[in-house]
């Protein structure tokens, strides 16, 4: 079994970004992520109508990194902290297959950027080397075409095509699941 | 069953070690049921009421109306299509009665024998991952099947 530990929370850094924790500071710009029907057009989880719609999502990432169950980092540039553009995490840890299941999400902003890839890369490395898990996945709905094409520009691969396994709105989804295997180690020669 | 290794050899649970375990194992099945979390039959034949295998609803999305189905058997029974013919009751049920839209499999591709019964219900391979399942030491491929309900007139 994994043990993980996400105390003290791990900050990480990147050549434009700073991925820190998400705290209650951040709820406007939390409230427009998880309101925006642009930002959020392919994630089928319940939109944010009030400011505590959007407080009960920040409460629910910094619970899980409190009880070791999930991590999620909120992606800001690295000149401006405190305003966050979009977040990343491993949202399900299935501690017992040493695997967890990725999501992200960024500001229509600054998407096409290359911004989700920069966050992305240090997310897969901190997942790989420190959390020490063995494969990830990514759920995504198949039409969402631009992350799809993230996932597999980092060597993802579509393991499986769900027919109508996702009721949302009243209607049933199909849905992609794209999976990454750890690095194989470095043999030392 | 649980305990036999022709029984086991593709399924990654623990096998129990006492009677004990099995009681406890049971107690968790009923309590599925009390709760709504899971259905699990014992299967007999009509004219012997000895238990001769399970079938289950173990995982239940409600939020999808979707399930995952999951059985075993004792090997004096097969390759005698028993349990095709208990999924195809159970599923009757899971579509008919539940009001499942899409009922799931997971299962070592191993396991052709399974595989078969899937096939035969009119399951198809929807994916196939590797790797993604730790058991004694070693990471594990498996395969997910699923099956729509049928369309209604």
């Amino acid at each position: 079994m994994l043990n993980i530990n996400f105390t003290p929370f791990p900050i990480l850094t990147t050549s434009r970004l700073l991925l820190r924790q998400m705290t209650m500071a951040d709820l406007p710009e939390m409230f427009f992520l998880r309101s925006d029907e642009e930002t959020v057009k392919y994630i089928s989880r319940p939109r944010a109508k009030t400011y505590e719609d959007a407080a009960r999502y920040i409460t629910m990432f910094t619970d899980a990194a409190a009880n070791n169950e999930g991590i999620t980092w909120a992606i800001a540039f690295n000149d401006k902290p405190e305003t966050i553009i979009g977040h990343i995490g491993f949202w399900r840890i299935i501690k017992e297959h040493h695997r967890a299941e990725i999501g992200y999400l960024l500001h229509p902003q600054h998407q096409g950027k290359g911004i989700m890839q920069e966050a992305l890369t240090a997310a897969l490395d901190y997942a790989f080397n420190s959390m020490h898990l063995h494969t990830i996945e990514g759920g995504v709905n198949p039409a969402n075409a631009a992350s799809i094409k993230l996932l597999e520009r980092n060597g993802f691969v579509r393991e499986a095509y769900f027919k109508e396994d996702f009721f949302w709105e009243g209607e049933y989804h199909d849905s992609a699941i794209y999976s990454l295997i750890a690095p194989k180690a470095k043999k030392v020669l | 069953m649980r305990t036999d290794d022709r029984v086991m050899k593709y399924i990654g649970r623990p096998r129990p070690n006492s009677i004990e375990d099995i009681l406890a194992f049971i107690e968790k099945m009923r309590k599925m049921v009390a709760d709504n979390e899971g259905v699990t039959w014992a299967m007999t034949l009509k004219d012997d009421p000895k238990l001769m295998g399970h079938i289950s609803f173990h995982r239940l999305i409600k939020e999808h109306d979707r399930a995952e189905v999951g059985y075993m058997m004792h090997p004096d029974f097969y390759g005698k299509g028993i349990m095709s013919e208990a999924l195809s009751a159970v599923l009757h049920y899971g579509f008919n009665t539940m009001g499942l839209h899409s009922v799931e499999a997971i299962a070592s591709p191993l396991n052709n024998a399974s595989l078969k019964i899937l096939e035969r219900n009119g399951f198809a391979r929807e994916g196939y991952f590797k790797e993604n399942f730790l058991w004694e030491g070693q990471y594990l491929d498996s395969v997910v099947y699923s099956l729509l309900a049928p369309k209604k007139n």
